[in-house]
């Protein structure tokens, strides 16, 4: 019968499992906090992040960085990306549509 | 942390896995948000923002123990044994994964072989990584999928082209696998190699009917789907795409064209042969059977190109372009009435075009990236398609008839050309 017979294929789809990375602490405390802002370029995304910006400066941080992504199929640019990196304590984005 | 809306959660998800960070912070919000009333939106993120606090001030999630290397087996894939029961060997393709829903060519390994040694690379030679879900394409991988896809060594060396060319940066791999807007990689052929391997560029060029035709532009997107991730209800979130995502591949017409070919025209030697993707959103066919002047032709296809709810409008700030497929007897008409196919781009640049009015407050315009003459332009400017005519890439393709097409590419996307190794 033909079920018993097998054949032995390549497997061709990704076998890569990424590295773990881990998050870097909050801040202690969010007072003063320096946090950044991503809006992912989509409608509505700005507004959004302004709204959240706005209620995180009631809430007392620091200040907030805000950056838009050049489309929202374009990741960050790096300068962008590096300057998020060396002023925040923390960075929020979205993924939406 | 990330802000997502119900409907990518599970993108965002997969994503951040690949990105290492499995135990990344997510909040979740409703879906839509970009066709949200303003005020809704701006409610959506007050009533959010107490979970978002409380996860900024919250500890950072830690990361989960995995075991495991980073790849498995290191660079060379692993062997499954499968049943060689015919209707049982298609459902384990399927139950894995691994088809895009057309039976498969199993990839044994003596075919795998045979592919590899046509190209002349070990099974372990790093061809790239395919984004979004960041799968090492080998030499190896990529002759599974070419396969799988139905390739034979005959159209190996073009199929492997392909798949150098979809890897590239600005091809932008893991943006047009998995866009909502939709997007499929056409793969253009040019030089000698077109013919020696079978690739049609004449009659039905972007239909069904040729193995070449299918096998190389099949091989992308298995590649682009098994490496890259790009499986619906995964990571692709594509609304609706369209059904070149099977296979789009032709060859350009070059013996009918009355203009150098593409690669002649990107700096190669006519005698070279090349691969070139472009990733399309859609094909819009223009049929002009009664106009005798090339002139008439070129207006019927730049009337056409006057769309309404086609992004290219919107995102001249970034490149876009928009690919033209000219049938040899309108070329003919076209090159007769005194066009070079510069002439025909400047053509197309000046009269594709729509009043400013009639592209605001529709379409893509939230996220348009207009120059700042368009923010400036009064109602009645008209803006063109692109933002430049070389923007406007032409190609001769077809048999005989009088039906042409334009074929926008994505916002995202560049037209990207891999020289094939002789």
């Amino acid at each position: 019968m033909s079920e018993s017979r097998t054949v032995v294929v390549i497997h061709p789809a990704a076998a890569d499992q990424a590295e773990l990375v881990e998050a870097v602490p909050r801040p202690p405390r969010l007072d003063g906090a320096v946090v950044g802002l991503v809006d992912n370029a989509r409608t509505n995304s700005d507004r959004f992040m302004r709204v959240v910006g706005g209620l995180l400066e009631k809430a007392g941080v620091g200040s907030v960085v805000s950056r838009r992504k050049p489309n929202p199929s374009i990741p960050l640019p790096d300068d962008a990306f590096d300057e998020l990196l060396t002023r925040c304590d923390i960075v929020v984005h979205g993924v939406a549509d | 942390m990330t802000i997502v809306t119900e409907a990518f959660q599970e993108a965002a998800r997969l994503r951040a896995e690949v990105l290492g960070m499995p135990h990344h912070a997510m909040i979740l919000v409703p879906h839509p948000m970009a066709s949200r009333p303003a005020e809704q939106v701006e409610e959506v993120a007050r009533a959010a923002f107490p979970r978002i606090l409380a996860a900024l001030r919250g500890p950072a999630p830690l990361p989960v123990a995995r075991a495991g290397p980073a790849l498995a087996g290191g660079l060379r894939a692993s062997r499954v044994e499968l049943s060689t029961d015919l209707d049982n060997l298609q459902d384990a393709f399927e139950t894995r994964g691994w088809s895009d829903g057309l039976p498969v060519v199993p990839p044994t390994e003596a075919r795998v072989a045979r592919l590899l040694e046509a190209v002349g690379l070990a099974p372990s030679t790093v061809l790239g990584v395919m984004p979004p879900r960041n799968g090492t394409v080998t030499a190896e991988k990529f002759a599974a999928n070419a396969v799988m896809a139905g390739a034979t060594p005959l159209h190996a060396p073009l199929a492997l082209a392909a798949v150098r060319a979809g890897l590239r940066e600005e091809f932008n791999p893991g943006g047009i696998g998995v866009t909502t807007g939709g997007g499929a990689p056409l793969v253009i052929v040019n030089g000698p190699e077109a013919e020696r391997a079978g690739v049609n560029g004449g009659t039905a060029c972007f239909g069904s009917g040729y193995r070449a035709n299918a096998a190389i532009g099949r091989t992308l997107r298995l590649v682009m789907r098994n490496l890259g991730g790009g499986i619906p209800g995964a990571m692709k979130k594509s609304t609706q795409a369209f059904p070149a995502e099977y296979s789009f591949c032709t060859a350009e017409a070059e013996a009918l064209s009355p203009w150098e070919p593409l690669h002649v025209e990107l700096g190669f030697h006519r005698e070279q042969s090349t691969v070139t993707v472009a990733g399309v959103r859609s094909f819009h066919q223009v049929t002009d059977h009664t106009s005798e002047r090339g002139e008439q032709i070129l207006e019927t296809i730049a009337g056409s190109m006057r769309a309404w709810g086609a992004v290219s409008y919107y995102y001249q700030g970034r490149g876009g372009q928009v690919l033209v497929g000219l049938c040899p007897e309108h070329a003919l008409a076209i090159a007769t009435a005194g066009y070079t196919k510069e002439a025909v781009k400047r053509f197309l640049f000046e009269r594709a075009r729509l009043p400013k009015r009639e592209l605001v407050g529709r379409g893509n315009y939230g996220e348009r990236t207009w120059p700042h003459w368009i923010e400036d332009a009064s109602d009645d400017a008209l803006i063109p398609i692109v933002g430049e005519p070389r923007h406007v890439i032409v190609i001769v393709a077809g048999g005989s008839g009088r039906h042409s097409s334009w074929l926008p590419l994505w916002s995202a996307t560049r037209l990207t050309t891999v020289l094939v190794a002789a």
